[in-house]
């Protein structure tokens, strides 16, 4: 009979945090290439690849930036939400209304407005909208104790829908040849990027700076105190006469917010019109909460981690293109780094220990 | 061993168990008999817990085993143990709240096949009843029963596993005094029918009054074990302390001053909305320790969340220094000068998870300095908290360390400190020595007397009857939210008390309620 048992670490160094990390990434590269050889495919070229078309090469860095952008600026709000154990995992939907809401601004209201104002515009429409899809499940909670993570789950869907409706109906585009998207934005409205990359700046650098904004509101303000103590302990909070309520909607509407910003740098720098919901976002409200895991709730930290995702999602992208495979077998190798990943976590807390037969000597 | 062997004897030998560095166990040996009480004894963090946790197979050791009819066994969970006739009842009862109780005595019921069948259940529950002398309606709902009505649920359901050892963890601090005996009627038909007691207790007079032997334990060694007969109280004391005599504490008569708190007939409602304080009035003066004495759930809970601004009331007032104060918050009730020392600590007076010093400000983080407009002050804050940990000796390796890894005790005088550091006007103490150990209890109480000679008035809420004669200018008792009469410190004593808590009246006695 194995006899083991699980124990808390009390002391946990950077070193080996890292070094329990790399081993996950390590696990679940293996474990992947199972996989690959199964499909008949040399598991070393395929991981070359990956790691080639993200991190190896110029272009892979462009592109592993850009698919960061959302990240992080999804991320750092989500640390704010987070650390209030108020578990927002409809960044997706929030994100999808942020489309919605700089479209609206952009191609529907005020299309003759000078880009110098209507950027902007359509950026605090994004953070509105978002904010406003992040506001639902957060009064839901706050004035009928309904669980938020449901609620939050579900307006994903009702956010997606309502795009499909959007484009296949009302905003279907006129010169798009029956194709479902909106008309393309005017021309003047595309955001600058790096040269020979999608890196649309500006989105980068709101991202960054919102990254920074978001550490110090949780590190160094009053609101962010409260957040921390009402997530750590809410009786405690009850007990020193914090308002949860109050605390609860103004994270979600920074963390709605700023998936709505994500949102809005997305079609403004990317798509330049609202298209498919799967086009517009691939799945960043979702990653972005592992992002932002990862980070340990640091906003600053979070920067990296979704640089790291970033370059994750480019990888699956390469070996799509170049080994042919099915969208479905990214999604596998993506699941599968994620699910060694949370494991890794799990043993930077704990240990495993053995119990060794052999300890239980009797002495006379 | 199976069930149907004669049960003798359960030993421990060289039992050890570590957490990170601390020896929670060093090399413990242990050992009782068919028809024998057993008391373990020992200071909060003494190992009492951790050693009938592998006793019972919650935990397992790091070395060491264990011998059932001196046999070796290893018990890899608490359903091994079970099986082999080894119980355990925690201070918190395990039991189903909104089913009945043959429904929840089925739940464990061995025997029971995959049909749940209520007479056979009727039947067993009955005969056991017989032989105990004891009677639990099997239909009642358990949020019905009390706290001792709930224990001898989790009594019969041992009996029905066939339990032979059965391991209490301080069985007696949700009774009545006058409960707590009809629990040792019990406990010693069990005995007498060949069953083995062990019992986890602080009460040095039940162990000397119920039990036949006392096993004490100190920093995770084995003191010794001892039989009753043999020793008095002061020894367990010096056992249990590694000290000679632990001086007690007693409060001086002072006079007292002017009224600082007034609760004015107020009704406080519960969450699920009843009446859980009925039309109370009571005061407390300057320099006075006003006790309440109950056993929990009698509105305790709810008396101190309404006076602390965390609960409104739905009639009556409530006034500090004049002003009322019912229905405001709690940062309105604490820029009054009142201190809250909170009932279960870690549940509701430190947020665990974050350090030591971002805990110390959670009561004033509005105040300046440790906040200016929105924008705390860490630096500050951190001043306060060395302040606070070296004025009320908490030992911690620094201010940054995360506060779960304080000791319950250092945990507890962090709490103290944070409350009483900036001399509070009125103290509201929940509790406040619940679970420490005798030397941490002895500062806390001490803390309590010297704040309340420079003039703060206390309102002290405990289970501990010992305490509350010691500390206290009066005691009130509280049943079912109702204050069933305060008597002067001269003039009580345990029976009455005890009465009290039972929700009987004094007639015919003194008592100027």
């Amino acid at each position: 009979m194995a006899r083991w048992r699980i124990e808390k670490r009390e002391k946990k160094s950077l070193g080996f945090v890292l070094m329990i990390l790399l081993l996950s990434v390590a696990s679940g590269l293996l474990v992947a290439s199972i996989i690959f050889f199964l499909r008949g495919v040399n598991p070393w070229m395929a991981l070359t690849k990956i790691f080639a078309g993200s991190f190896g090469s110029v272009y892979g860095w462009k592109e592993t930036i850009t698919k960061s952008i959302p990240l992080i600026l999804i991320g750092s709000g989500l640390c704010i939400v987070f650390s209030a154990k108020f578990w927002n995992i409809g960044a997706e939907g929030q994100l999808l209304m942020g489309a919605v809401g700089a479209t609206l601004f952009g191609l529907f209201l005020f299309p003759k407005l000078n880009p110098a104002i209507l950027i902007p515009l359509m950026f605090l429409a994004g953070f509105i909208f978002g904010a406003i899809w992040g506001l639902i499940p957060a009064l839901l909670k706050v004035k009928l104790k309904i669980n938020e993570t449901i609620v939050t789950l579900m307006l994903n869907y009702i956010a997606a829908e309502f795009i499909l409706f959007l484009i296949y109906g009302p905003w279907k585009g006129k010169t798009q040849f029956g194709f479902p998207y909106t008309d393309n934005f005017a021309k003047s409205l595309y955001l600058k990027t790096f040269p020979e990359s999608r890196v649309h700046i500006i989105t980068l650098a709101i991202g960054i700076v919102f990254a920074i904004v978001c550490w110090f509101l949780l590190y160094k303000t009053k609101f962010g105190y409260e957040i921390r103590i009402t997530g750590a302990n809410p009786e405690a909070g009850k007990y020193s006469g914090i308002k949860t309520s109050k605390i609860l909607i103004f994270g979600m509407l920074i963390s709605g917010g700023l998936a709505g910003l994500a949102g809005a740098g997305e079609i403004l720098g990317i798509h330049h019109r609202l298209c498919q919901p799967l086009t517009i976002s691939s799945g960043y409200g979702f990653t972005a909460i592992i992002v932002a895991w990862l980070g340990n709730l640091n906003p600053i930290l979070v920067v990296i981690t979704s640089i790291f995702f970033g370059g994750l999602l480019v990888g699956g992208d390469a070996i799509k293109s170049s080994l042919g495979f099915p969208h479905a077998t990214i999604e596998i190798f993506n699941g599968l780094i994620l699910f060694f990943l949370l494991i890794g976590t799990f043993f930077i807390q704990y240990r495993i220990r053995l119990l060794n037969k052999n300890e239980k000597g009797i002495k006379s | 061993m199976n069930q149907k062997e004669k049960f003798f004897s359960l030993r421990a030998r060289n039992i050890s168990r570590c957490f990170g560095n601390i020896k929670a166990n060093n090399s413990i040996d242990f050992s009782i008999e068919a028809g024998q009480i057993m008391a373990l004894l020992g200071e909060n963090g003494a190992g009492k817990t951790t050693f009938v946790r592998i006793l019972s197979g919650l935990d397992q050791p790091d070395s060491g085993e264990i011998l059932l009819n001196d046999q070796s066994v290893y018990f890899n969970s608490c359903r091994t143990a079970q099986k082999m006739g080894v119980g355990i009842i925690h201070q918190h009862f395990m039991l189903v709240q909104s089913m009945t109780v043959a429904e929840n005595i089925a739940l464990c019921d061995t025997d029971s096949s995959f049909i749940y069948s209520e007479n056979k259940i009727n039947d067993k529950m009955k005969k056991f009843e017989e032989e105990y002398g004891f009677f639990v309606n099997p239909n009642a709902k358990i949020c019905q029963l009390s706290a001792g009505e709930q224990q001898r649920v989790e009594i019969i359901k041992a009996l029905f596993r066939g339990t032979n050892v059965l391991i209490l963890d301080e069985p007696t601090s949700v009774l009545t005094p006058q409960e707590a005996d009809k629990l040792f009627v019990i406990l010693q038909k069990m005995k007498n029918e060949g069953k083995a007691i062990v019992f986890i207790s602080h009460k040095l007079r039940e162990i000397m009054d119920y039990t036949d032997a006392v096993t004490v334990l100190r920093h995770g060694n084995l003191v010794g074990c001892r039989n009753v007969n043999d020793i008095t109280q002061d020894d367990l004391i010096s056992m249990m302390t590694g000290e000679k005599k632990v001086a007690s504490i007693r409060k001086e008569n002072v006079a007292v001053g002017e009224n600082i708190l007034k609760v004015a007939s107020i009704t406080v409602l519960d969450d699920r909305e009843s009446k859980s304080i009925k039309n109370m009035s009571f005061e407390i003066k300057k320099n006075e320790i006003f006790g309440i004495a109950g056993i929990a759930g009698n509105g305790q809970r709810e008396l101190v969340e309404a006076i602390t601004g965390m609960r409104n009331v739905s009639s009556g007032k409530i006034f500090i220094y004049n002003e009322e104060v019912q229905n405001s918050t709690p940062k309105h009730v604490y820029s009054k000068g009142v201190a809250h020392i909170p009932e279960e600590r870690i549940r509701f007076g430190i947020a665990s998870g974050l350090k030591l010093f971002e805990n110390t400000s959670i009561r004033n983080y509005e105040q300046r300095p440790y906040s200016k407009q929105s924008i705390m002050n860490y630096k500050a804050i951190k001043l306060k908290a060395q302040t606070i940990i070296e004025a009320f000796h908490v030992k911690t390796e620094s201010v940054d360390t995360e506060i779960q890894n304080l000791s319950g005790g250092n945990m507890q005088k962090l709490i103290v400190g944070r409350e009483m550091v900036d001399s509070p006007k009125l103290i509201v103490a929940s509790h406040p020595t619940y679970g420490l150990d005798i030397a941490s209890t002895k500062y806390i109480q001490q803390e309590l007397l010297t704040k309340s000679k420079e003039g703060a008035g206390v309102l002290l809420i405990s289970e501990d009857i010992d305490e509350l004669m010691a500390l206290s200018d009066r005691i009130a008792v509280v049943f079912r939210g109702e204050l069933m009469g305060v008597l002067n410190r001269e003039d009580v004593t345990i029976h009455k008390i005890g009465l009290l808590m039972a929700g009987e009246e004094l007639s015919g006695e003194n008592n100027n309620g």
